[in-house]
Parts: C-alpha cells; sequence; structure tokens
C-alpha cells in the first residue's frame, strides 16, 4: 500500500501521492480544474462534465508522470512520508521541503 | 537526612509515570502494527473517503487480474 508507483513505473494517484504534489497540480492544471468545477456548478449531472472530467485526469496524470520522471527520490520520499502520516503536511515539510527544491513550482 | 532523601517520594510517582507512558505507548505500537502507519488525528469523512479510494485503486493497479 505505501508504494507510490504500480507496475510499469508509473505514479498510483492515491491520495498521498495527489497530496503531495497538489501545489504543482494548483499551478499546472489550473485551468482545466477551474472549467471543471464551472461545469459542475453549473449541471451536477455527472454526464455533462465527463469531457472536462476527463481533461483534468489527463492533465494531472501526465504532470504526475512528468513530476516523477524529473525528481523520483523525493517524490518517492515526500509521498512515502505523506502516506506514512495521512496527508498531514506539518509532518512532512522537510521532504516537502527536498522536493520543492528538486522540481520547483512554476 | 540526606540532601536527596525526597527521591524517595519521587520513586512511586515515577512508577506512576512510567505507567502512563505505557499506556500511550503500547496503544500507540498496537495500533501502528495492525494497520502500518500511526493512528490519524483528526480522521474526518475526507480522509475515509480517501483511505477506500486509495485501497480500491491500489489493489487494481497492483493486482489487475482479481478484479
Amino acid at each position: 500500500m505505501a508504494s507510490a508507483v504500480d507496475a510499469v513505473g508509473e505514479p498510483i494517484p492515491t491520495s498521498a501521492v495527489l497530496m503531495s504534489a497538489s501545489k504543482h497540480i494548483a499551478g499546472s492544471c489550473r485551468g482545466e480544474n477551474i472549467a471543471f468545477l464551472k461545469c459542475k456548478k453549473d449541471d451536477p449531472n455527472p454526464e455533462k462534465c465527463l469531457d472536462k472530467g476527463n481533461q483534468v485526469t489527463r492533465c494531472v496524470l501526465s504532470l504526475l508522470k512528468d513530476l516523477h520522471q524529473k525528481c523520483t527520490k523525493e517524490m518517492d520520499a515526500y509521498a512515502g512520508c505523506m502516506y506514512q502520516n495521512t496527508d498531514e503536511f506539518e509532518l512532512c515539510r522537510k521532504e516537502q521541503k527536498d522536493f520543492e527544491k528538486a522540481c520547483p513550482l512554476n | 537526612m540526606g540532601r536527596f532523601q525526597w527521591m524517595e517520594a519521587m520513586l512511586p510517582l515515577g512508577i506512576i509515570a512510567g505507567m502512563l507512558c505505557i499506556a500511550g505507548n503500547v496503544q500507540y505500537t498496537i495500533h501502528k502494527a495492525a494497520h502500518g502507519r500511526p493512528k490519524h488525528i483528526g480522521n474526518d469523512m475526507w480522509d475515509v473517503a480517501m483511505e477506500r479510494r486509495d485501497k480500491k485503486i491500489v489493489d487494481e493497479k497492483l493486482y489487475p487480474a482479481t478484479n
């Protein structure tokens, strides 16, 4: 359960991984996320926002893959810490700092 | 009257304090051994939902044949 990557080495978007990358997601996939939220607000019917949902998922998954390629060690350490401490940022500041140093926020 | 005679009265308190430490750490250790990670304080609905989702997607990714 602690492992953050699947058999082919791609990061599994568990909550620990998503929370670790949340700052990067906020920066890189901002447009997609806002479009999805707007669509949801206009019409909560899941069917109406499927394409926007797919866009967000695609953006985040490619971002995760990218981050995992660029700073594998730091990201695994940070996601591992976030898993160990159930997504408590306060307990993983050291790993967070290392991760952000290796893969700076835009 | 030795200078440290009061230590004699501290000893029972020390044992009581030790027992409190044991009461806390035993539960911590058992919970950690049973769940693989320490207990999460303030586990709200979000955390419970995330935990269920995590378990589901990790099982799907790591053992695709069983699903």
